[in-house]
């Protein structure tokens, strides 16, 4: 079994570099690079974001409410990007954002990717008994009607930032659990396990050091992918009314709340759209690539 | 060659089909027909009313046409016991007058005669007691409670056909804002065919009918031809409302003259479109802007509970500004929680505090602030639809030196917090913001800030309590008008809820379709049935 | 294979009253829909009566025995808010949900078929790319926002369709195009991704050595084990296509169970959003069920190790 998958990625490798033209070699190095650079510019931003951003994000100034961005007849160079309903400079709305944004995000992510990963491996390096208990509470995960969830943990908590990140992270566990366990079960039954059980080593260190480094590379493949998912689904959140709304935006809260303005201000809405855009791509082309690095089996992500 | 005989056959079927299905429809059509060729001979002083006014809504609340469920359409369909007028007072609506005993216990209600519910029953005074009854018994209703036998109710009788008397325990001439919000309903058919099928396709004596209603999409009435107020038909033959929860679709939908009229509440839009050259209808009493401190009474409070930190909030709001910039020029200074310009008790006596930031500073610097205080920072709390408008007060305030805070909230446990349900205790020194419409009279709302007993637990004191029982204790309206002036001018010297503006209520129409409303003004629905045609 | 039935089945039970606890508790520590109900004025005896009218007086056990008992006879109770029988309710939204969902999870995996094999079969080519790129675009913008906007630009606009409403087949191509919209891109990667691993598979390598026409290799024999797919591709999508509708049906205003659901979860209507987690959790179960008893009569190997 394992020969023939090497077989086959070897085949595949030959068949990937013998026609390989220069424009297709630059097109692949961009694949990783522009998403790479934009990433890491979000990041930037979210960091920076006191100092970089112009303005206040919270308060506007009220005579200068929907000013068109400052390449458009009307607008302000003061407002690189428009203001909003309430005289807010979208520019530095959405500098604060990509903090919130990536925050919820990567929050959400750490924290289903941990839950997931140690049901996954538990259930599927347990089996039997174990790895039926914590199935059926996959189960229960996956087919509940996540979106309920996140909205009575909303009414129920009040919306807010950590509402956001525990509901996320309610919808997102199981998924990594199902995956990780499958990764489990097979790795549990490989040679270097079975020899490890015979030298005498005890569950859980099979557990962190066998199965756990061979477990990391389609998790971080997962994650990658998650990333812009999660900002999504923060977006979806936003637009029933439970999302973040606090006075800091989050691009989501900002593509919600300038929707009633798409008619007659489209920007309060599309900058933020474009930047959530701009980093579900990236997080999907990076996602990409370091799979096709790592393992080439694992497209069905 | 057996497949060839199945296409004629297939063509006979459809033929068939489409032609009974035809025929189906032509006959309801002439149903119809001759039912409103028999009213329009019957009413030939009317005009035929024709055409179709549209409408869109963000929202329908109630899919049900039960009145006491706070239907936005009960005023559509069904007649009140009284209504207001434009100058703010009450006239009578199924009622051609009323008297009220000297001693101010016994209201003797005189019905309209031959008025009639859409399906022919008549509106008597089995119905208006049934009615009275039933809105005080199961209405979800802020007048409600006020006509309960628990609270000043002793009796309710029907006299004959068309007089019915109210009897109460002491003299409250502040009922009629009860009595204005009573729907009343037919008792007889609801006898006939039960509450739930009644209200499924109800029959009221109001000056539209329903006529289709699909569940969550669209709502169409026709005018009730039959209306006992002949001028006051409807000049549209139906008015159709469609539910449209985006905003940006209901005003592109406007602007292309898929619908007539157009509600809005962002005034700044309003006031684009009308820039643009869509007139405006002004209708309705003004609404009131106010905020409130819970439980400032109380040493835990902190800065709230210092009467000079609370004055400097008022005095720092530019509210000439606010009415100019957020509400665009539709709203004016002042008002106070329920009560703009023109309701029951108002007086001149009460003016907006002026914008002086330098008082305001003065007054901070003598409560100590912040420096008097453990925690100065002053937390306001709000739900996520009245956000903006908040923050942009509270930069007011952060411009005079306050530290405020936000906290948005979801909006069940927000109106928890306000006194709706079991009351929490952690509410001390919250402040929270009240943007509502107004009634003509509105005593009882008072009650409820201005009080010890009142559900917001804003006042405690000892005068406004006393002052707002002779409000309600009076012998005729006259002297419980003037007994409201001087509470509120009273109240509003405690500072524990603070008026900022009275903004005005406003809708777009279509000049195309729409020429103007002759009709009375007191609300939206009443002024769109006067809409005449273009 | 029946014994492999009967646990699952047993299982799916255990999953459902899971589901149906979680909802109830969850529910209620939410918060009391007596303050939504309540008007202003309403003294405390006022509220209490209404809350006993309610059946919210009882404690949270005995308000679940009644729940389950009513629920055994087949009454989901009355909503708070609206007065009116559950079942009423429900009746009128499932239908409707199951109108546009049917047709668009129908179409969307249509679509995605043809895309995904296509784009699986002429691999890194220019087709491939622009099914990827549709793909990942289609995953980088929120869906309601574009709905709006189509909503503008179709419906206002341009005035080709209807806003609202679901009385002709004009009313349903907005709606149903945002669903697929929602839907397809993740299904297209599924089937290619399938597609692809078929390909590599060594019996296609055997069809090819024969010499069999490519053609033939690709749509007899290759497809033919890809359309396996649809069974994982079913169980995996179904509670994101849940999410997409509930949006849809929010925007544009369909009377369905989505909406249902929205409004009633912050109304604090208790039986409505009760009776909307029952019917989606059977459905979202039972389908489930399905797809793993046809698994594992496909495949023999997943009977024992699931059992």
């Amino acid at each position: 079994m394992l020969n023939t998958i090497t077989t086959t990625a070897k085949t595949k490798k030959k068949k990937q570099y013998r026609g390989i033209s220069r424009a297709t070699r630059v097109m692949r190095n961009l694949a990783l690079w522009i998403p790479t650079v934009v990433m890491a510019f979000m990041i930037v931003l979210a960091i920076f974001s006191p100092w970089i951003a112009p303005h206040d994000p919270t308060v506007g100034k009220i005579t200068d409410r929907y000013l068109p961005p400052a390449f458009m007849e009307g607008g302000k160079t003061d407002y690189l990007l428009g203001t909003d309903q309430l005289g807010r400079d979208i520019l530095s709305r959405l500098i604060y954002g990509a903090r919130i944004s990536l925050s919820v995000s990567l929050l959400a992510i750490a924290i289903t990717a941990s839950i997931g990963t140690v049901l996954g491996i538990i259930a599927g390096y347990g089996g039997g008994r174990t790895d039926a208990i914590v199935m059926r509470v996959v189960d229960v995960a996956l087919s509940f009607p996540g979106l309920l969830l996140a909205m009575l943990l909303a009414v129920a908590i009040g919306p807010g930032f950590w509402t956001v990140v525990f509901a996320l992270s309610l919808l997102g566990w199981a998924g990594y659990a199902r995956m990780i366990r499958g990764e489990a079960m097979r790795l549990s039954q490989s040679d270097f396990v079975a020899q490890a059980r015979v030298n005498g080593a005890s569950g859980w260190r099979i557990m962190t050091r066998h199965i756990f480094p061979n477990i990391i590379n389609s998790l971080i493949v997962l994650m990658t992918l998650q990333v812009g998912m999660m900002i999504l689904a923060e977006a979806a959140l936003s637009y029933l009314g439970i999302g973040i709304s606090v006075p800091t935006p989050s691009w989501g809260s900002m593509v919600s709340d300038g929707r009633a303005n798409l008619d007659n201000a489209w920007w309060i809405s599309a900058f933020p759209g474009a930047a959530i855009g701009l980093v579900v791509l990236s997080g999907n082309f990076l996602g990409d690539w370091i799979r096709d690095k790592l393992d080439p089996r694992l497209r069905q992500l | 060659m057996k497949k060839w005989f199945l296409v004629p056959l297939f063509v006979l079927l459809a033929t068939v089909i489409i032609f009974t299905g035809c025929q189906q429809e032509a006959q309801t059509v002439t149903q119809t027909q001759t039912q409103t060729q028999t009213q329009t001979q019957t009413e030939t002083t009317i005009p035929e009313p024709w055409g179709t006014l549209t409408d869109v809504a963000a929202t329908f609340g109630y899919d049900n046409f039960d009145p006491n469920l706070v239907s936005s359409w009960s005023g559509l369909m069904f007649q009140n016991l009284m209504r207001t007028t434009a100058a703010g007072d009450f006239e009578g609506d199924v009622l051609q007058s009323w008297d009220l005993s000297a001693d101010g216990l016994t209201w003797t209600f005189h019905l309209i005669p031959n008025n009639f519910f859409t399906n022919g029953d008549p509106v008597d005074a089995a119905a208006v007691k049934y009615s009275i009854e039933r809105f005080a018994d199961s209405a979800r209703s802020a007048w409600s409670p006020y006509l309960r036998e628990d609270y000043n109710r002793v009796a309710v009788n029907v006299v004959d056909s068309l007089t019915v008397e109210y009897v109460t325990a002491h003299a409250e001439p502040t009922l009629v804002a009860s009595f204005s919000a009573t729907a009343i309903v037919n008792k007889a058919d609801i006898d006939r065919v039960g509450e739930e099928a009644y209200f499924a396709n109800p029959s009221g004596s109001g000056p539209w009918k329903l006529v289709g209603y699909s569940t969550g999409i669209s709502v169409k009435f026709e005018a009730n031809t039959a209306y006992c107020r002949a001028n006051e038909v409807p000049h549209f033959q139906f008015y159709q409302q469609y539910l449209v929860p985006e905003l940006a679709t209901r005003i592109s939908m406007f602007k292309t003259g898929q619908c007539d009229i157009l509600g809005l509440d962002d005034y700044a839009r309003m006031k684009a479109l009308q820039d643009e050259g869509y007139p405006v209808e002004q209708y309705g009493i003004n609404g009131t802007d106010s905020f409130a401190f819970q439980k400032s009474w109380m040493e835990e409070a902190g800065p709230v509970h210092d009467i000079n930190i609370r004055k400097a909030m008022s005095y720092s709001l530019n509210r000439q500004e606010i009415c100019d910039t957020w509400y665009s020029g539709y709203a004016i200074p002042g008002g106070q929680f329920f009560f703009p310009h023109g309701v029951f008790g108002w007086t001149d006596e009460i003016v907006a505090d002026a914008y002086d930031p330098a008082l305001a500073e003065q007054l901070i610097a003598e409560a100590g602030y912040p420096d008097a205080f453990a925690n100065p920072i002053i937390t306001v709390y709000c739900q996520a639809s009245d956000q903006d408008r908040i923050l942009y007060y509270m930069s007011y305030w952060q411009a005079v030196g306050l530290q405020v805070e936000l906290k948005v909230m979801e909006t069940a446990t927000y109106w928890s917090y306000l006194g709706f349900g079991p009351p929490p205790e952690d509410n001390i020194g919250w402040i929270w913001f009240w943007k509502s419409w107004s009634y003509a009279c509105s005593a009882y709302h008072c009650a409820n800030m201005y009080t010890t007993n009142g559900v917001h637990k804003v006042t405690n004191d000892e005068t406004a309590n006393a002052l707002y029982a002779a409000v309600t204790t009076q012998l005729t309206y006259e002297a419980a008008r003037e007994k409201m002036a001087e509470f509120q001018v009273y109240v509003k010297g405690l500072y524990t809820n603070i008026g900022v503006v009275e903004y005005q209520n406003y809708f777009l129409y279509n000049p195309a379709t729409v020429g103007g409303f002759d009709g009375r003004h007191t609300g939206y629905a009443e002024t769109i049935q006067g809409a005449t045609h273009a | 294979m029946a014994r492999f039935i009967v646990i699952r089945l047993l299982q799916c039970v255990v999953a459902f009253f899971g589901i149906l606890l979680i909802t109830f508790f969850l529910l209620r520590a939410s918060g009391d829909p007596s303050t939504l109900l309540a008007s202003p004025n309403f003294s405390l005896e006022q509220v209490q009566a209404l809350k006993a009218e309610l059946g919210l007086d009882k404690s949270w056990g005995e308000q679940l025995g009644i729940y389950l008992n009513s629920i055994v006879h087949g009454d989901f109770g009355e909503s708070l808010l609206k007065k009116k029988a559950v079942g009423i309710m429900i009746g009128d939204a499932l239908p409707n949900t199951l109108k546009l969902m049917v047709p668009s999870f129908v179409l969307a995996m249509i679509l995605s078929f043809i895309l995904g094999v296509l784009a699986a079969t002429y691999r890194d080519s220019w087709w491939d790319n622009l099914v990827k790129f549709i793909a990942v675009l289609g995953q980088a913008l929120p869906g309601f926002w574009v709905a709006i906007m189509a909503v503008l630009i179709f419906s206002v606009k341009l005035e080709w369709l209807p806003v609202a409403g679901m009385d002709t087949p004009a009313h349903y191509i907005l709606p149903m195009g945002t669903l697929v919209f929602f839907t397809l891109p993740g299904m297209m990667r599924l089937v290619r991704s399938t597609m692809l691993d078929v390909l590599d598979s060594e019996y296609i390598k055997m069809a090819r050595i024969k010499g069999l026409p490519e053609r033939t290799v690709i749509w007899k024999h290759a497809l033919r084990n890809a359309l396996i797919s649809p069974l994982t591709i079913i169980g995996m999508l179904l509670p994101g296509t849940v999410l997409g509708a509930v949006i849809t049906e929010q925007i544009f205003n369909w009377p369905g169970m989505g909406r249902l659901l929205v409004e009633a979860t912050f109304a604090r209507d208790f039986p409505v959003v009760q009776a909307v987690t029952i019917i989606t959790a059977i459905l979202v179960l039972g389908i489930n069920l399905l797809v793993d008893i046809s698994y594992a009569w496909v495949d023999p190997q997943i009977r024992y190790q699931r059992t």
